[in-house]
């Protein structure tokens, strides 16, 4: 390959990875924007707009456990494990940014679902315990400190904002995710017909519980949320602005954080709906066509998207991956605030020298 | 406007806690229980996959229209049996190990009940020998579902179970969800792939 001259945001995230340039205990890297005051819309549209090559971003933190020999639930149950394996993700890819593992089963772990945790896939909510306004009534809000499995990501994220001076992004779970968690999903889905009030009482308990675990989070050090609502995806765009997005509203202007809101599956009816949720960006899945996405958001809103985990990560090699990066960024060309992404979370067992392969090719794309 | 009319209404528009009165009325006016099903919860519900289709409706909306299918049939069903009329097929179906999506899985259920076939609903995580089991209980026809693809291998892994307890050739299988696509079904060598509750009742009537 050729000899590209680095970009500016090569030179950015080269120092922001760095050990040994360091200032105020953290490397230099973005370390202006940090004294600045925290990451805002413009700042990061403008990191974007001045980067001189595309932001790759994928979703790797699981299979970024075979660099480090560690299982997915090590991960997930130890601060400093997930720690020391996003640390190694970005050093040995040299990202540029650092992401948690998303985990859509801690805030309902917290609120007291019991989750099934496999070593080697994410883990999943078994029960759901509000079935009625007095299952509600009893609900308490999670202490981020001390409740669940909370206090891993909140420690994740202190080490990685000390170790990089990235921009350091986690995860949570959007309020109708959280709520379908706890009533289960089928219930959930049916009571935006036939239990509206219950469910927006639910939604209210939902929302203070991505508040405080999310701004602990933000006190940690995460610049920006990942806000994850998969199942928002099944609701028509009316439904969706009454039971997600005016919580996520309310959420993105509390939180005084960036959020990129996340849809798993076909999301393609709702963008103006997430657009008009205040978030910065709008991650969408492999089912979602991006050129029609990425027309409609409004401006100055990053589209994050969509490499297929499975058919693109997992079931094709490097030159495979090489090729289909390359066409995704070329349909992409004319969107200034596009991040090149996987859809979704990639598999623990995706082949490492693929995700290497797709952002080498986002870095050498101009 | 007849019962028939207000019950097909009532489907369409997901009145739940109607369903089952109106059906007693039509019953009580002397509309036969297997008229009813042919010709009014049938075609309700394909007016529902033609609305969800077309994004006039949602998941939401279709499962409230299910539900109020389905307590039309808790009443007719019996009624069917004493009739004599037996169901065209027994068919398994449950949502793959590793996955707890239950929505899509429970439309199917409903619909295909609603077709008139034998359901057995293995719920949600099922492990292969758990469907194994179902086709050695007498199950025509096997049904999985995947939304994850991190979990929607363990579909290949139940056909594998089911060809080592020697079960495969008795049985059909069909596979949907979020995470399968027609090439994925012919990969694993499953028998066919439905993309939604509708088409799999149109799949399983073709096999019979």
């Amino acid at each position: 390959m050729a000899y590209r001259f680095p970009t500016p945001v090569d030179i950015f995230t080269a120092l922001g990875r760095s050990e040994s340039l360091r200032l105020l205990h953290r490397p230099i890297g973005l370390m202006m924007p940090h004294l600045m005051g925290r990451m805002n819309r413009k700042l990061i549209c403008g990191v974007i707009r001045l980067a001189g090559r595309r932001i790759a971003a994928p979703s790797c933190g699981s299979p970024a456990t075979q660099l480090t020999n560690t299982t997915v639930s090590e991960n997930l149950r130890d601060g400093k494990v997930m720690f020391k394996t996003i640390e190694k993700a970005v050093t040995t890819w040299r990202m540029d940014g650092d992401f948690t593992f998303s985990d859509l089963t801690i805030e309902p772990e917290a609120c007291g679902c019991e989750i099934e945790m496999p070593d080697n896939s994410l883990p999943y909510v078994l029960t759901h315990p509000v079935q009625t306004p007095e299952d509600l009534r009893s609900l308490r809000v999670p202490d981020p400190y001390r409740d669940g499995r909370m206090p891993v990501l909140v420690e994740c994220v202190n080490l990685l904002s000390k170790r990089f001076s990235l921009l350091t992004i986690t995860g949570g779970s959007g309020p109708f995710t959280l709520a379908s968690e706890l009533m289960g999903s089928e219930k959930a889905a049916m009571a935006t017909i036939e239990n509206p009030d219950f469910l927006e009482e639910l939604l209210e308990y939902c929302l203070e519980v991505n508040l405080r675990y999310l701004k602990a989070l933000a006190k940690a050090g995460a610049e920006a949320i990942l806000l994850g609502e998969p199942s928002g995806a099944i609701l028509s765009p009316p439904s969706f602005r009454r039971f997600s997005g005016r919580y996520i509203k309310q959420l993105v202007k509390e939180l005084g954080r960036p959020v990129i809101l996340h849809i798993c599956g076909n999301a393609s009816h709702l963008i103006e709906e997430i657009c008009d949720t205040g978030a910065l960006g709008i991650s969408v899945d492999g089912p979602v066509d991006l050129v029609d996405a990425a027309a409609r958001v409004l401006p100055h809103t990053l589209i994050v998207g969509n490499m297929d985990p499975v058919e693109v990560f997992l079931g094709t090699d490097a030159e495979g991956v090489r090729s289909k990066t390359r066409d995704m960024l070329h349909s992409m060309r004319d969107f200034p605030y596009y991040v090149a992404a996987s859809g979704c979370d990639l598999s623990p067992i995706t082949p490492l020298e693929n995700i290497e392969a797709f952002i080498d090719t986002v870095r050498d794309y101009r | 406007m007849d019962q028939k009319e207000k019950l097909a209404k009532a489907i369409i528009e997901g009145k739940m806690s109607e369903t089952p009165g109106i059906t007693e009325e039509a019953l009580d006016q002397g509309f036969e229980p297997g008229i009813l099903m042919n010709e009014v919860l049938i075609p309700a519900m394909q007016v529902v996959g033609k609305r969800f289709e077309s994004q006039q409706y949602f998941v939401p909306e279709v499962l409230v229209s299910a539900h109020a299918m389905q307590g039309s049939l808790n009443i007719l069903r019996p009624l069917l049996v004493t009739d004599g009329i037996k169901a065209a097929a027994r068919i398994a179906v449950g949502t793959v190990k590793g996955d707890i999506h239950e929505i899509g899985k429970n439309i199917v259920c409903m619909v295909l009940e609603g077709a008139g076939f034998e359901v057995v609903d293995l719920g949600v995580d099922v492990p292969p020998p758990v469907f194994v089991q179902a086709a050695d209980d007498g199950a025509d026809i096997i049904g999985m579902s995947s939304l994850m693809t991190t979990s929607r291998n363990k579909m290949k892994d139940t056909l594998d179970s089911l060809s080592e307890a020697g079960l495969r050739d008795g049985v059909k299988v069909v596979v949907g969800g979020a995470a399968v696509t027609p090439a994925f079904a012919e990969t694993i060598g499953a028998d066919a792939y439905g993309r939604d509750a509708n088409q799999a009742v149109q799949i399983i009537k073709d096999f019979s």
